[in-house]
C-alpha cells in the first residue's frame, strides 16, 4: 500500500513538473483580408489561403478587431459584418442605413471592454415624397454590441477615419480626421491634440489620409500613419495604451498609404508603390524596394517581426523579409481589397 | 423689380422651406474625403515615377476599386456609396476583370 501510494504521488509530481516546465504553446499568425464579396484568411506559416468566406456582397472599406481578438468587424459603409475569428464564420450583421436615413460609416473601433462599437458617421435624412436632403453634422455613434442598439451619439468634426480607444481611460477616444482631437465620452467635449488641416500658429499644416490601421490585437498598441506637409513628410504615432501622441519627421519623402511599426518598435514599414523601411527613432530611410505587383494600401507584420504582408489593393498580398526587404512570395486573392489585419492565436 | 418671396402655408410646404438644413449654407465644409478630386496633386494621374506601376490611376490599375468604393472620384468612376452600391459585383478584381466594366450613367 505504501509503495503504491508513493508511486502514485511520484507520478503526480512528475505530471505537475512537466506541465510547469513545458514550453508554452506558440501562437500562430493569421492574416485576415476582407476583399470584395469575401473574407480570406492566410496562414502566415505556410503563406497560403486556408479559408475563403464568401458570405457578403459588399465593398469593404475598413475593418477593426475587438481588443480580445475574438471578433473582426468589417465596415461595408452602410453596414458592419461581424466575424468570429475562432470559427471563421460571420456571426452578425449590423445594418445602419434605410431609405429615409442614409448612414455612411467612415471609421470604427471597439471599446476596450469589447462591448461597444464606436462608429464615425455621415448621416443624410430625407422625408417621404419631399425632394430635400437634410445633412446632419457628423456623428460619433456608440453602439451596444450585445443589445444591438445605439446607446449614445455625439457631434464630431468632419472626416474622422480613425477612432482610437485609450486602454487606460475608457471615457476618452482619439479621433483622427481633419485634425487629431480627443473626445470626452462623458461630456461630448472635444479638444484638439494635433492640428492637421487646421494647424495652430506653431504647427505645420498636414495632409493625412488615415484610412488604414495596420495594428494587431495584443501588439504594442501604437497606431502609426504617414502625413505630408509643405516641406516634407512625417509620421504620427498614437499610443493606445495611454493616449500619448508623437510626431516623427521623415528624412526623405516617400509616397505611402499606410505604415506599421515593428514589434520591437525599432522600424516603421510603409507602402504605396514602394516598400520602405524607416528607422523609427530618426526617421531615416533604411531601405526601399519597388513593389512589382503595383500599388498596395495595407501592410502588416508578423508577431515575431520577421515577415511583412504587403497588400491588398489589387487581388494579392506580397510577402517580404523584414531585414532584407527581399520578396519571399505573392499570395493571390479572389478579389481586390483595402485592408488586412494580423491575428495571433 | 424685386422678386416676390413665396411663403409656405401648409405643413408640407413649410417642411420644404426649412432654412436650417445643415450643409446648405455658404460655409460648407465638404464631407468628401480628401483625395484625387479634392487636392491639387499634379502628375498623380500620369505617375511621374519611372518604375511600375505606370499611370497609377488609369482604369486597369489597382487603385480603381477604392477610388470607386468610397466615392473618391465621383466624376470618373461609379460610386459604391449611393448610386451603384453593388458595383464591385461587376468587377471584383480590376486588374483581371476590367473588361466586364459596364456602368450606365443615370439621367
Amino acid at each position: 500500500m505504501n509503495s503504491s501510494f508513493r508511486s502514485g504521488h511520484l507520478f503526480l509530481f512528475m505530471l505537475v513538473g512537466m506541465l510547469l516546465f513545458a514550453a508554452p504553446l506558440m501562437a500562430k499568425d493569421f492574416l485576415y483580408v476582407p476583399v470584395n464579396n469575401a473574407l480570406q484568411i492566410i496562414d502566415c506559416e505556410t503563406d497560403t489561403i486556408v479559408k475563403t468566406v464568401p458570405v457578403y456582397s459588399d465593398y469593404i472599406m475598413q475593418s477593426t478587431y475587438s481588443p480580445d481578438g475574438k471578433r473582426y468587424y468589417l465596415n461595408a459603409q452602410h453596414s458592419v459584418y461581424v466575424f468570429d475569428t475562432t470559427t471563421h464564420e460571420m456571426v452578425d450583421t449590423f445594418r445602419f442605413s434605410s431609405e429615409l436615413s442614409k448612414v455612411t460609416i467612415t471609421g470604427l473601433a471597439v471599446s476596450t471592454d469589447n462591448k461597444t462599437l464606436f462608429l464615425s458617421t455621415n448621416i443624410v435624412k430625407k422625408k417621404q415624397n419631399i425632394p430635400k436632403l437634410n445633412v446632419l453634422p457628423p456623428q460619433l455613434i456608440a453602439y451596444d454590441i450585445g443589445k444591438k442598439k445605439m446607446v449614445k451619439n455625439y457631434p464630431i468634426p468632419h472626416m474622422v477615419f480613425q477612432i482610437l480607444t485609450v486602454q487606460n481611460d475608457k471615457n476618452r477616444l482619439l479621433l483622427l480626421g481633419t485634425d487629431l482631437v480627443e473626445i470626452d465620452l462623458k461630456t461630448g467635449k472635444t479638444k484638439k491634440r494635433i492640428g492637421i488641416m487646421n494647424p495652430s500658429k506653431d504647427e505645420e499644416g498636414k495632409n493625412c489620409l488615415a484610412i488604414w490601421d495596420n495594428s494587431s490585437p495584443g501588439d504594442h498598441g501604437i497606431f502609426t500613419t504617414p502625413y505630408y506637409t509643405a516641406t516634407g513628410m512625417g509620421y504620427l504615432f498614437v499610443n493606445r495604451k495611454n493616449g500619448k501622441v508623437d510626431l516623427l519627421q521623415g528624412k526623405d519623402v516617400w509616397f505611402e498609404y499606410s505604415t506599421t511599426l515593428s514589434p520591437d518598435k525599432k522600424f516603421l514599414y510603409g507602402v504605396m508603390d514602394e516598400l520602405i523601411k524607416i528607422d523609427a527613432a530618426t526617421g531615416e530611410t533604411v531601405k526601399s524596394v519597388p513593389v512589382p505587383q503595383g500599388t498596395c494600401y495595407a501592410i502588416n507584420i508578423t508577431s515575431d517581426g520577421k515577415k511583412l504582408y504587403v497588400g491588398p489593393a489589387g487581388p494579392d498580398v506580397s510577402v517580404y523579409n523584414t531585414d532584407t526587404l527581399e520578396l519571399i512570395g505573392v499570395i493571390p486573392l479572389v478579389a481586390d481589397g483595402v485592408v488586412a489585419h494580423r491575428f495571433s492565436m | 423689380m424685386k422678386k416676390k418671396v413665396l411663403k409656405p402655408i401648409n405643413k408640407k410646404a413649410k417642411a420644404m422651406d426649412e432654412k436650417d438644413v445643415f450643409g446648405m449654407s455658404d460655409d460648407i465644409t465638404t464631407s468628401m474625403p480628401i483625395g484625387c478630386t479634392t487636392i491639387f496633386d499634379t502628375g498623380w494621374e500620369t505617375n511621374p515615377r519611372p518604375e511600375t506601376p505606370v499611370s497609377n490611376c488609369i482604369s486597369s490599375a489597382r487603385d480603381f476599386t477604392s477610388c470607386s468604393g468610397p466615392c473618391w472620384w465621383p466624376a470618373q468612376t461609379p460610386d459604391n456609396i449611393t448610386n451603384f452600391p453593388d458595383f464591385q459585383n461587376q468587377c471584383r478584381a480590376i486588374e483581371k476583370d476590367w473588361r466586364n466594366l459596364n456602368f450606365v450613367i443615370k439621367r
